[in-house]
């Protein structure tokens, strides 16, 4: 037994020696902490945890930083800048906070509005950036980057780490990731998410993410951005298209509890449904149920064909919408209480 | 949990340790922890699962116990129809409702009946993992003792990690309580040589899956998933991924099932035995499954009359074999064509008195084969690509239009997909296939004779492979049925 036991351990050696690696290199910053969980300006080698990073970044800093007001949302809502929103609700930009997750889901922002509120931490203003997706969303998805901080999901810590060590103890994974720390990074690929081949700047105090290189290509390319694009802006439905329900008993109790976290506070918040590319409207069940439940004045919806989604231009691929269109939004929706 | 993650990665090494240094001193420990360890194992998927497993286990536990105790025919055909309606029952409900009820509301309609949607409600079930596997074993125990080849078994932890002892759970090979329980009731001793020798065997069954059948994998569902853009010969190459695949896959599973099982010291049935070197339809069904072909050999076959009847009825129990063995795999018509094929295949070897004729390995003894025998084994193979069209396909429909593309002029058509890649590696796995045949596995003396460093560079390799190729957990064919 000894001898088989030794000559087994010799030869799984390299795959074993994985694990200490791992623990060295924290490839997803899951292991310790850090004052930033992306360099202030780059990309990182491997795609990190955001609902993670927000949670973590969060915790960090809460208590010096005296967040009250939060932005909510998937990566769609990145471009829903700080600076520009602080202006309508009249809060210093530090005291407010992105707390997003890439992939966001309603089960994700109502374990986040909870937590809040666990942890005492008062919403003056909020900000829910939602869309059909998101709102289908109702348990945790299993890729590793979705994986939500188990401070805020309640869920094991140990089954977060090891999805994370699964991730990692992968080929194609270490592959790419020692390439992007030490080899030549890959040329632009036209269908990789934002972050994952454009350089971003972040900003740890707000959590949030910025795109200038992406903005400065579009602006030097014009109309040729779009043109080497073609395959992903897909040819969209001259027709009205209206998405199914999903709105249902779940979604329903998430949303009451959300509710009445924001009614315990005294929040001023605005719900906004998102102008996607596809022009696909949001269900009238579902909008009017948000517009019962948070009140007509509060409920946005952008969704649909209408000015913000004709235009190609207003969009960086199928999926995120540029600043330009979040900025207009804000403005809607914060002169629309006036 | 899957055989190729790292959930069993890690999975393993922690019961070999229970069960080598922690339970051994008492087999009534060592076989509970194992049967524990099964469940967990088999609870991964979905711990709803098990309240069934479990329920198919005391089912047919109290069952053979009433049988055996009885003398009582009339009882103990009672117990055995309870137990076999029960099984089947489940087995039914959760495997074949939905066809059912499409099929004979769609009959209904068709004699002119009003059917409306809620006389046959289609409904959503979730397959159990593995449900066709225990059950068999169930059954196979339960005929067993009725006909009194065993005596029932009083142990329960015994009996249920028969049916649950997590290596041949959720795809067999389908064991026989006259071959696995003996070896459960006794304590076993770590043997060195027949542990390596399981650990070569789940290296190679681990590139088969990962390796083989996950390359060829993405190439056949692309070409299956859009057959109508193809032409005759990537159609064909499509079928020739999947045949690989299939092989593959359920092959690696099986290899790793008994080289994880031997690691315990505990030896299981073989299910394959090089198929696709077969020089006829009849060799190559006692190559393919074999667990589940002798099972129906001998619990429908022999039972039906088997051969001793005359011609007629030599057919007509072959084609129930065969027509019942392709609705095991799943309830969609291509399966039952699939098994029909190999009927129609299988019934002029039987007729002639040539389904023997192959018992011997191929080229025994010999580097390569004769030309005689290549032709046969092309032609053979040839056969077995086709009827895996009907196997693959998500219809029959989809099945005649890839069939007769193929046997158009479309065939003479240059490839329209050609991955080197996986090609290489088919011939690869072929020639170590090959050299491998007159062993239990290929890899089983391959290199022995190696200079020993040689020997372990080449298992690096292997183990390499396995690696750079894995990572997408992708399932294995054989979990749906």
């Amino acid at each position: 037994m000894r001898l088989f036991l030794t000559k087994l351990l010799l030869f799984l050696l390299p795959f074993i020696l994985l694990f200490p690696l791992y623990v060295v290199m924290d490839p997803f910053k899951v292991l310790r902490k850090y004052d930033s969980y992306y360099p202030a300006y780059g990309t990182s080698p491997a795609n990190i945890n955001k609902d993670y990073v927000s949670t973590q970044n969060l915790l960090h800093r809460y208590k010096t930083a005296n967040y009250n007001s939060f932005i909510f949302g998937s990566s769609r809502s990145i471009f829903y800048r700080v600076n520009e929103w602080s202006r309508y609700i009249q809060t210093p930009p530090r005291q407010c906070y992105h707390y997003d997750a890439f992939g966001e889901s309603l089960y994700g922002i109502s374990n986040k509005i909870r937590f809040l509120q666990a942890q005492q931490i008062p919403i003056k203003h909020a900000l829910l950036i939602f869309d059909y997706a998101l709102l289908e969303g109702v348990e945790q998805p299993k890729e590793y980057f979705r994986q939500q901080h188990p401070a805020v999901s309640g869920k094991s810590s140990i089954v977060f780490h090891y999805n994370h060590f699964k991730a990692f103890y992968n080929y194609r994974f270490l592959k790419d990731y020692f390439t992007n720390l030490y080899g030549k990074k890959s040329s632009v690929v036209h269908d990789a998410a934002l972050w994952e081949v454009n350089k971003q700047t972040y900003d740890a105090a707000t959590n949030e993410a910025r795109f200038d290189d992406l903005e400065q290509l579009i602006r030097t390319k014009g109309d040729a951005y779009y043109k080497e694009r073609t395959a992903v802006f897909f040819k969209r439905s001259t027709t009205p298209q209206v998405y199914g329900a999903v709105i249902r008993e779940v979604q329903q109790k998430q949303l009451q509890q959300i509710k009445a976290i924001f009614d315990a506070n005294a929040a001023d918040y605005r719900i906004v449904i998102s102008p996607l590319y596809d022009q696909v409207k949001l269900n009238p069940e579902d909008l009017q149920f948000l517009q019962k439940l948070f009140g007509k004045e509060k409920v946005f919806d952008f969704s649909g064909i209408n000015s913000f989604t004709i235009p190609v231009t207003n969009y960086y691929e199928e999926s995120h919408y540029r600043p330009q269109v979040a900025d207009s939004i804000l403005k809607i929706i914060y002169s629309a209480r006036q | 949990m899957l055989f190729n993650s790292l959930d069993y990665f890690l999975f393993l090494p922690l019961v070999f340790i229970l069960y080598w240094f922690i339970t051994y001193k008492k087999l009534a420990v060592q076989n509970g922890m194992l049967l524990v360890m099964s469940y967990v194992f088999y609870g991964w998927w979905d711990w709803r699962f098990l309240f069934l497993l479990l329920f198919s286990t005391l089912l047919d536990y109290f069952s053979g116990i009433k049988i055996h105790e009885s003398e009582n025919p009339v009882r103990r055909k009672f117990w055995l129809v309870l137990s076999i309606g029960i099984n089947l029952g489940f087995l039914g409900f959760f495997k074949y409702y939905n066809f059912f009820a499409a099929e004979f509301g769609a009959l209904l309609q068709q004699l002119g009946f009003n059917v409306n949607e809620f006389t046959f409600k289609i409904i959503q079930i979730i397959l159990p993992v593995g449900i066709s596997f225990y059950t068999f074993h169930g059954l196979s125990y339960i005929i067993d003792i009725y006909k009194k080849r065993i005596p029932a078994v009083y142990n329960f932890v015994e009996y249920a990690l028969f049916v649950s002892y997590f290596p041949l759970l959720v795809a067999g090979p389908i064991e026989r309580a006259t071959h696995l329980l003996p070896q459960l009731q006794v304590p076993r001793k770590f043997n060195y040589h027949q542990a390596v020798t399981g650990l070569r065997q789940i290296l190679w069954g681990l590139f088969k899956k990962v390796v083989i059948a996950d390359s060829c994998a993405y190439y056949a569902n692309m070409i299956f998933n859009n057959s109508g853009d193809y032409n005759g010969s990537t159609l064909f190459l499509g079928a020739l991924f999947f045949t690989f695949q299939i092989y593959g896959d359920f092959s690696g599973y099986s290899d790793i099932a008994l080289g994880t099982s031997k690691l315990f010291g505990i030896e299981l049935l073989r299910n394959f035995a090089f198929p696709y070197f077969s020089r006829d339809i009849a060799e190559f069904w006692r190559r393919w499954h074999i667990s589940l072909s002798t099972w129906f050999r001998d619990y429908l076959y022999i039972p039906l009359g088997g051969s001793k009847g005359g011609k007629w009825m030599k057919v007509r129990n072959t084609f129930a074999i065969f027509l019942v063995s392709g609705f095991w795999h799943g309830a969609n018509w291509t399966f039952i064509v699939w098994g029909f094929l190999n009927a129609l295949y299988f019934i002029p070897l039987l007729l002639s008195n040539k389904n023997r004729d192959h018992i011997n390995i191929v080229a025994a003894g010999k580097l390569l084969p004769s030309v005689s025998d290549v032709g046969k084994i092309a032609i053979t193979f040839f056969l077995t690509v086709l009827a895996w069209i009907f196997f693959r396909s998500a219809d029959l429909t989809q099945a005649w239009d890839i069939l007769t593309t193929i046997f158009s002029s479309s065939l003479l058509q240059p490839l329209q997909v050609f991955p080197k890649e996986p090609l290489l590696l088919i011939v690869f796995f072929m020639l170590i296939e090959w050299l491998g045949r007159e062993h239990q596995f290929a890899l089983e003396t391959f290199g022995l004779k190696w200079n020993r460093w040689l020997r372990l560079a080449f298992y690096m390799v292997l183990t390499v492979m396995v690696f750079m190729y894995s990572g997408k957990e992708e399932t294995f064919i054989y979990f749906q049925f």
